[in-house]
């Protein structure tokens, strides 16, 4: 990340917008005099020097960056632990799940809110949504978990997220953390009713993080609640390390400093949009929406579109699209606007296009490329072409060295890296934990997660 | 000793009443059952009505928000989408013209996710948004109001169930809003009980019966589901289901044994009071002998002495016939006769009762024998005016106990003159057969019914009240005649007659 802000500062972009917006709605009581803006709002374009009298294709990427947070003014969460308790979790899982839980909850502060949901076959509320202040109540109830049954996910989320429904306000980091080692097999299983529920959950405010334990578990279904609610996504292998991931992803909720956010980009003349890279968005006409339920400190959030450009004549500037984003802020409790916009200038000159070419914005899009490429093998083998998925992920892995070679970008090597090592655990037993690595990072690098 | 006699058909009586008492009882434990059963299943139908009407509400709830959403519907698509993005369990939304024509999302910018939506909703809109009711409407909702204006619409596609709400404009426009499938469920959820302890295993299922939801204690043994509550319009598909055993199930079988064990111990229980009252009777009719027995034995020699000087008065005063000192006489030696007679019996029976009547037998010339006690009988049967007829034909001595077969015949005649007095005849007659003596007293009396041929020989038997209306008597006579007749190897048997009685006495006696 930091390589990557320092090649952001390194080529200036052509049309850097920066608007620290005026409050508009209130939609909480005022708590404290906000001390500046909690985003900033940056967007580039991939070639602000667009080539002449020819139609021609051009990234835009629009930034959301959250402003560092000092300690003390974390914000309250409202998190629900949903714990399977299948029989599969019997054992040292259960142990470490429990383990994992109760030190989580005891760094919760007494303003939190917290509530404990296990599921197998059924669902029981061990606890329901209270502060975090009777510790020990909650510790017994974790502790009197036994695993058995089946596992009705769908249950555990829905039970978990109206528990957090409970106290649902915006101000709090709203959350569901769903641990599981296995399959849904009660109830609406697949990945769709999951990913749909999680699609609701996240209009209320509500993130589900998932955490998958060991290599039994629907790494699909599990990676698209995440997607479409905007929560974190952790394949644990071991479940010695539940506890680290318990921690991040308190650590990481209590670092939320924007909520609610709503990025729209209205593409101007001559300018189409063709698809959006990366996270879901919806392309409507010339317009392009997204939402994001939270943007944590220091995280920078971007949404990357390719657009069509219609041939120009030389020197003409062309605004490509206005952006606006709104957002709640979580330290002011009040709804805040950003907006800014993009050009390209039209030039003859083929060198002088290249020359300004901005190289972080077409890093972004390689990477994002490369993923969908990424994902395109793991289908790919799903139908039994491993031969097919192998070549993909080595073409992949090749033009990712090709872009590494012009770009200079580490991160760039790093994926060429992921995918040679996809492609060599693409059959036997290695395939399991493989496709479970692959979904996790193909979502961490769409959504552009913390961890 | 009629008791055991009566025992057999009353025994049968109560099989026939315990088996009607169990078939009863079975009957009524059956519809008691059912009845129970019923009771029970209302019962913990309950529950499961409770939390249907609990997701009805859900839906219910719906309906106002859903109305405000298309009571002023935005102008333009994008704040369409700019509200329709704020639903949280609904997302998307058709708009048609008053011709059908879809508005929104209009054909010239969606969204891929608004594409799939149209894709997916098409069952519900491809075949018009007229105001036709879907089958599924709510009737009763609708039958209340009439001019509602919207109405649910499910319909089919990929998982299972979607939900819309039809909305009819005032401008003719229609809306359809699609309530999110998943978030439906969730909501639906939530609306069930979460506790695994609280109640029975239970389970919301979908349309194809599969589990959607599962809650209450685990099974520990699957269970046949027959309790099914479907859940209100519009999800009416969608059924909670729970196993019922019905805990009647052990009562009513309870109860049926019971039933039947009353019934049992009824029926041992009047068998005992049978076999007690029997044995009371006869003990009481022991008694009664025994009692009588040694009264007589204290009458009997006196009574000779009295029958013996009124004999010997008689010959001794030699009176004519029509001098009614004679005939006082008469009545006195009749019914000192009589007495002998009754305490005959009344010794005999009570030592065959011991087994110790044993005969003496000596020659004895029965036709003798019988006028003797034809003779005996003579100012009694006179004063009845009972015409006696002899025919006697067995003259030579015999090896017979004169005093038994006096006795047998004494009791037949003495019984022609208690019950048969009305028909005025008494014929007594003798023969001999071989080694055997035949002797026959006949009457023409009312006769013995065919039914107490045999009864008429039990101890203490007398036919009903009206031939024994003013008769006395022991009711041992019969019993007695047969008794001597049997010791003497023969019988004494009643032959069957046009009118009138006739019992014939065998009896086993070689010439002497």
């Amino acid at each position: 990340m930091k390589t990557r802000l320092a090649l952001l500062t390194a080529l200036a972009a052509l049309s850097t917008l920066l608007l620290a917006a005026a409050p508009t709605a209130a939609f909480g009581p005022l708590a404290t005099v906000p001390e500046g803006p909690p985003l900033s709002l940056e967007t580039r374009v991939s070639t602000p020097l667009a080539p002449a009298g020819q139609t021609s294709t051009a990234y835009v990427k629009v930034q959301l960056t959250g402003r560092a947070l000092e300690m003390a003014a974390r914000p309250p969460v409202n998190v629900a632990l949903v714990i399977d308790k299948s029989g599969s979790m019997q054992g040292v899982k259960m142990d470490r799940a429990k383990e994992a839980a109760i030190q989580a909850i005891s760094k919760l502060s007494p303003q939190d809110i917290v509530s404990i949901v296990t599921y197998d076959t059924t669902v029981s509320v061990l606890a329901p949504a209270t502060k975090a202040s009777d510790k020990a109540t909650l510790f017994d109830a974790v502790r009197r978990i036994h695993a058995g049954g089946d596992t009705a996910l769908f249950a555990g989320v829905s039970k978990g997220a109206a528990e957090v429904r409970k106290f649902l306000e915006r101000g709090r980091v709203n959350r569901v953390l769903l641990l599981s080692d296995g399959l849904a097999n009660v109830g609406p299983s697949t990945p769709a009713d999951l990913g749909a529920l999680g699609a609701s959950l996240v209009r209320e405010g509500i993130s589900v993080t998932t955490f998958g334990l060991g290599l039994g578990y629907n790494e699909d279904l599990m990676t698209e609640l995440a997607r479409q609610s905007d929560g974190n996504h952790a394949f644990i292998e071991d479940a010695a390390n539940l506890s680290q991931f318990f921690d991040l992803e308190l650590g990481t909720a209590a670092a939320v400093v924007a909520q609610d956010v709503q990025l729209r980009l209205d593409c101007g003349d001559g300018v189409r949009p063709v698809r959006v890279l990366g996270r879901p968005a919806d392309i409507i006409g010339r317009s392009v929406t997204t939402s994001m339920n939270q943007i944590y400190a220091r995280q920078t959030q971007h949404l990357l579109l390719e657009v069509e450009l219609s041939p120009g004549a030389p020197n003409e500037r062309r605004t490509l699209a206005t952006v606006s984003a709104t957002y709640g802020n979580l330290g002011s409790r009040v709804s805040e606007s950003l907006s800014g916009d993009v050009a390209v200038t039209f030039t003859s000159d083929r060198m002088a296009v290249e020359r300004a070419t901005d190289q972080g914005v077409m890093i972004s899009a390689v990477e994002h490329i490369a993923n969908e490429r990424n994902a395109l093998a793991v289908s790919m083998r799903d139908r039994g072409d491993v031969q097919q998925a192998r070549q993909l992920l080595q073409q992949n892995a090749a033009w990712l060295d090709d872009n590494h070679t012009r770009y200079k970008a580490p991160s760039l090597e790093r994926l060429k890296n992921d995918n040679e090592e996809d492609a060599q655990n693409l059959e036997g037993e290695n395939w399991n934990r493989q496709r479970k690595t692959m979904r996790k990072k193909q979502l961490k690098l769409e959504l552009q997660q913390m961890y | 000793m009629r008791a055991p006699r009566l025992r057999l058909p009353l025994v049968l009586l109560a099989l026939l009443a315990t088996g009607l008492a169990v078939f009863t009882g079975l009957r009524l434990a059956g519809e008691d059952r059912r009845r129970v059963e019923a009771e029970w299943r209302r019962l913990s139908q309950a529950p499961l009505e409770g939390h249907a009407r609990g997701v009805g509400a859900l839906l219910t709830d719906r309906v106002a928000p859903l109305l405000a959403l298309t009571d002023d519907l935005p102008n333009t698509p994008d704040e369409l989408r700019a509200r329709l993005r704020k639903g949280v369990w609904f997302r998307h939304a058709l708009v048609a013209d008053a011709e059908g024509r879809i508005v929104f999302p209009p054909a010239a910018a969606r969204s891929a996710a608004e594409t799939e939506f149209l894709e997916r909703s098409r069952p519900a809109w491809s075949r018009g948004l007229t105001a036709e009711a879907p089958p599924d409407a709510d009737a009763t909702a609708a039958a209340d109001a009439p001019a509602r204006s919207w109405q649910w619409r499910t319909w089919y596609w990929g998982p299972g169930l979607h939900l819309g709400f039809l909305r009819a404009l005032p401008d003719g426009r229609r809306v359809l809003v699609e309530l999110d499938r998943s978030r439906l469920l969730a909501d639906v959820m939530e609306r069930l009980p979460a506790d695994a302890a609280e109640e029975p295993a239970s389970r919301l299922v979908d349309e194809a019966g599969r589990d959607l939801y599962v809650w209450g204690a685990p099974e520990s043994a699957p269970a046949a589901e027959s309790l099914d509550v479907p859940l209100p319009a519009p999800l009416s598909n969608w059924h909670l289901r729970r196993a019922s055993t019905p805990p009647a199930d052990a009562g009513a079988r309870l109860g049926l044994w019971a039933g039947i064990a009353a019934a049992l111990a009824a029926f041992f229980g009047g068998l005992l009071f049978i076999h007690r009252e029997s044995a009371r009777t006869v003990r009481e009719a022991m008694q009664r002998v025994t009692f009588v027995n040694q009264v007589s034995h204290e009458l009997k020699t006196p009574l000779t002495n009295i029958r013996m000087y009124a004999e010997m008065l008689d010959e001794e005063l030699d009176l004519s016939p029509d001098d009614p000192a004679r005939r006082h006489l008469g009545v006195v030696i009749a019914e000192s006769q009589r007495l002998s007679r009754l305490i005959a019996n009344i010794l005999t029976f009570a030592r065959s009762q011991r087994q110790h009547l044993t005969l003496n037998r000596t020659p004895t010339v029965p036709d003798a024998l019988v006028r003797q006690v034809v003779e005996g009988f003579a100012p009694a049967l006179q004063a009845r005016g009972i015409e006696v007829s002899l025919d006697l034909q067995a003259p030579s001595p015999r090896a017979l106990d004169p005093d038994a077969v006096g006795q047998i015949l004494g009791n037949l005649i003495g019984n022609v003159e208690k019950y048969a007095s009305a028909g005025r005849w008494l014929g007594v007659s003798a023969r001999v057969e071989d080694d055997r003596v035949m002797l026959r007293v006949s009457d023409r009396g009312p006769g013995i019914p065919a039914g107490a041929r045999e009864r008429v020989f039990a101890p203490f038997e007398r036919l009903d009240d009206r031939l024994t209306e003013g008769v006395s008597g022991t009711g041992i006579g019969l019993t007695i005649a047969r008794e001597l007749a049997r010791l003497h190897g023969g019988d004494v048997c009643l032959l069957p007659t046009e009118v009138g009685a006739c019992f014939e006495v065998t009896l086993t006696g070689a010439a002497a």
